[in-house]
């Protein structure tokens, strides 16, 4: 009995012990910690000290695009293509009557004040399937300049449909992709070869929805480009309207972005990539080896005069590894490793780009420098390009093949020192050992 | 008896929920909060027992007292601790649970000659905080643990040439490792939260006797000494940036641990005792890049008494069991703002012998002051319990 109650006594005074016990670790009162007990936040800026740019492919297709372009900017000219080659929802007794071009209109992008084209709807001579088929090689031996089955004006300030009646020769033309849908609906015939939206002038770009858009989900209207076809059928004086979709569409182009001397570039359609290199040896030498590094940013400031930044759709870029040195004569991007960062954030007062705040500055920190300071010896620097964004939504337009852009910036040896690349590093010193 | 070594598991189990041993444990350039605990009995007389007379418990430093033992013992001892921390305008409370040394003897020789195995806690370090800092490069807390402890492994052996005397002797292994451990938690996500680890790993040998004398009836001296172990000192950081171990390698050496106590018997079943220990600890690591200049010696002096149980079948409880008192005063060798941190501590026991006296549980109760607020920064006021439970069994004999 007695030996029961010291058990119990034992028992509720340890349980009273452990009842007064707080939570661990203590927030301890600033003044008790000593200056060397905790680590240091610390950040270094490093500038570029050598920098680069290169155009990785002189042409690229634009078969899975979802936009078309339409116009001219800076040395930069595009015309969109169509076929349309399946006509099975107007049956072969049928007589047509009417057809309407429609497009809907994707956005606009200009360097200046833009002023109105006139675009005339031409016969193309040869198939094709993309805008790198050889017939597109140089696009004016690929139409007919004389022909014309419609003609219609373009005022950047209207964002409202394209919706234009063809003209009878226009109206012929369909009648014939008609027929040769209907003597052989199981193939596509080779003399249709489809229709070119051709201008003479210009001083910005047009954008449309491709026949790779989906459906815009607010409103369900259907935004690929289309014929809108009249027809009757034999013993019926019933008119029938329906919209055909089109088959086929690229954005031919043509031009080059005028670059000028002391920039790097990146652009789209004519991929360019800009190369940076920073010391990170120097930076790896002077710092402790038990750091830890905790964020980092890049940021690179633009030539605004001398680039195109369509605002309105948006621009992103990534910054990839380079494989080879940066004075290697191939030079090789390290796409591969799908290493992306968003680099899509702009500066406060837009005149510089850096890498988005969140996870991207993390990533860039643990990831691309953490390997390049523990590969010191075979760090060469990085790549900054415009690359594709998986998935886009249907109104961004972030697939380099969707929009015209490019970036000019200022470089390493540029007189003022404040528009240098930078790559700021924020790391984490801890105390010295206790023993 | 099965609920007493019911209520021990249940405390056991306890013990593992909590944390923090002390703040004094995270000194700069030490090793930790010097642990010395000769037996449960001798703790709840005022942390002595060098000379104490014990044939159930096996003293932990003087081996030469375990010429006592007659038959196979095993000796198991565990705390918990309960610590308020009081800094200027601030106060917690936290507590932790360890276990606290294990002893095992076989006579070789009934009184002459004693064998055994033992391992002791030398330092603990248990200590965390978090701070919650704000800069122009970010918010962030961070969290520090120092955490770990150091022991001493013995391979002992006990001689009695004389009945009024005996001397010790062992081969001491001394080991462990401290971390400290750093994690950041930044309240952004564009940082990446920090985990980052400093360990100090000990490992060496050493050597140490002690001598148990019987001066005349009454009169019992005691002592030991460790003499100076070579320590293998390694710093292991595991860089955050470069994934590398860095390991640096040190040779350094303890200094050198003593005691010296007494006791006297007043009456059959009243004893006093007064012991003191001492270890140089401002000599340091003699490890060549640490500094010395938070070091201070170590030091307890303890008085206590018992009251024995009557050996006579008492119908009264109290007669039954041993009860203890004493009072040490200590100093943890260590400074802090500059000053000795003094330890005083009240002591209070109780021994419950059973099996014919051949075992016996031991309770030491301990509460007591550490340091000052406004000499040291900090205060703590402690309440300890030490169990231990003394086992001596004839099958371990018949074992042989």
């Amino acid at each position: 009995m007695v030996k029961l109650k010291i058990f119990l006594v034992l028992l509720l005074l340890t349980g009273f012990i452990f009842y007064q016990c707080s939570e661990n670790p203590i927030d301890l009162n600033p003044d008790l910690v000593g200056s060397n007990v905790l680590g240091t936040l610390k950040d270094t800026v490093l500038y570029a000290i050598n920098d680069s740019s290169y155009q990785t492919e002189s042409i690229i297709s634009t078969q899975f695009s979802s936009r078309l372009i339409l116009g001219s900017v800076t040395g930069f000219e595009a015309r969109p293509a169509l076929r349309i080659s399946n006509f099975f929802r107007v049956p072969d007794s049928a007589t047509i009557l009417n057809a309407q071009f429609h497009l809907v209109r994707g956005g606009v992008s200009s360097k200046g004040m833009a002023s109105p084209m006139m675009v005339a709807i031409r016969p193309v001579l040869n198939a094709w399937t993309t805008n790198i088929d050889e017939v597109w090689d140089i696009y004016q031996q690929n139409i007919d300049p004389s022909a014309s089955y419609a003609t219609f004006e373009i005022n950047p300030e209207d964002t409202s449909d394209i919706l234009v009646e063809l003209n009878p020769e226009g109206l012929d033309k369909v009648i014939d992709w008609y027929n040769l849908y209907w003597a052989d609906p199981d193939s596509i015939s080779p003399n249709n070869t489809g229709i070119l939206l051709d201008f003479q002038n210009s001083n910005f770009l047009q954008y449309f929805y491709a026949i790779n858009t989906t459906l815009d989900t607010t409103s369900a209207k259907l935004l690929n480009p289309g014929l809108i076809i009249s027809f009757s059928l034999p013993n019926d004086t019933t008119i029938i309207t329906d919209t055909l979709e089109f088959n086929f569409d690229a954005t031919i182009y043509i031009g080059e972005i005028p670059k000028i001397a002391d920039r790097d570039y990146i652009a789209t359609l004519f991929p360019h990539s800009t190369l940076l290199q920073f010391d990170l040896k120097a930076f790896l030498d002077r710092l402790p080896q038990d750091v830890s590094l905790n964020s980092a940013n890049l940021q690179l400031f633009i030539d605004k005069q001398n680039s195109l930044i369509d605002k309105n759709l948006g621009i992103s870029h990534t910054v990839t590894l380079e494989l080879d040195k940066i004075t290697a004569t191939t030079v090789e991007v390290d796409s591969a490793k799908g290493r992306f960062l968003e680099t899509s954030a702009w500066g406060p007062d837009s005149t510089y780009i850096e890498i988005k705040s969140g996870d991207s500055r993390r990533r860039l920190a643990t990831i691309y420098l953490q390997s390049q300071l523990i590969n010191i010896d075979s760090t060469s620097g990085f790549v900054i390009s415009i690359i594709d964004v998986l998935n886009p939504p249907p109104d961004v337009i972030t697939n380099e093949r969707n929009y015209y852009s490019y970036l000019a910036f200022y470089t390493a040896k540029d007189p003022n020192p404040a528009l240098r690349p930078r790559l700021t590093i924020k790391y984490w010193v801890p105390p010295p050992p206790r023993l | 008896m099965k609920k007493f070594l019911l209520s021990i598991l249940l405390i056991f189990s306890l013990s593992v929920s909590g944390k923090s041993l002390s703040f004094f444990s995270s000194a700069n350039d030490g090793i930790g909060y010097h642990q010395y605990i000769p037996s449960v009995r001798g703790l709840g007389m005022g942390s002595t027992g060098l000379a104490l007379p014990d044939s159930v418990s096996l003293n932990a430093y003087n081996i030469a007292s375990w010429r006592y033992m007659n038959i196979t013992r095993v000796n198991m001892l565990m705390r918990i601790n309960y610590v308020q921390t009081d800094f200027p305008g601030q106060s917690f409370n936290t507590s932790t649970g360890k276990f606290s040394g294990v002893q095992f003897g076989i006579p070789i020789k009934k009184n002459v000659v004693g064998f055994g195995l033992s391992i002791t806690p030398y330092t603990d370090v248990d200590y965390s905080f978090t701070q919650n800092l704000t800069n122009e490069l970010g918010s962030y807390q961070e969290n520090v643990f120092y955490e770990g402890s150091i022991s001493r492994a013995q391979v002992n052996l006990s001689w009695s040439p004389h009945p009024n005397y005996g001397f010790g002797f062992s081969f001491n292994y001394y080991f462990g490792r401290i971390r400290d451990r750093y994690k950041l938690t930044f309240t952004s996500s564009e940082n990446y939260n920090t985990n980052y680890v400093v360990e100090y790993r000990f490992k060496g040998p050493g050597f140490s006797t002690s001598f148990d004398w019987n001066i005349i009836n009454k009169i019992n001296l005691g002592g030991f000494i460790d003499f100076k172990p070579k320590l293998n000192f390694n710093r292991v950081i595991n860089s955050p940036l470069t994934f590398t171990q860095q390991k640096t390698t040190e040779n350094g050496k303890l200094p050198i641990f003593w005691g010296i106590g007494t006791s006297y018997q007043l009456s059959p079943r009243i004893i006093v005792t007064s012991d003191y220990a001492n270890q140089k600890w401002s000599e340091g690591l003699d490890i060549s890049g640490l500094n010395t200049q938070n070091l201070t010696d170590w030091y307890k002096w303890g008085l206590g008494i018992e009251r024995s149980h009557d050996n006579n079948r008492p119908k009264v409880f109290i007669n039954k069991i041993d009860l203890r008192a004493g009072f040490s005063l200590g100093q943890i060798g260590y400074l802090f703002n500059n000053e000795p941190v003094h330890e005083y501590t009240g002591h209070l026991g109780f021994g419950f012998p059973f099996y014919q006296n051949r075992a016996r549980l031991d309770f030491a109760f301990i509460g007591g002051v550490r340091g000052d607020k406004q000499k040291n920064l900090a205060e703590e006021k402690f309440f300890q319990i030490f169990i231990s439970l003394s086992a001596g069994e004839l099958w371990f004999q018949k074992l042989r």
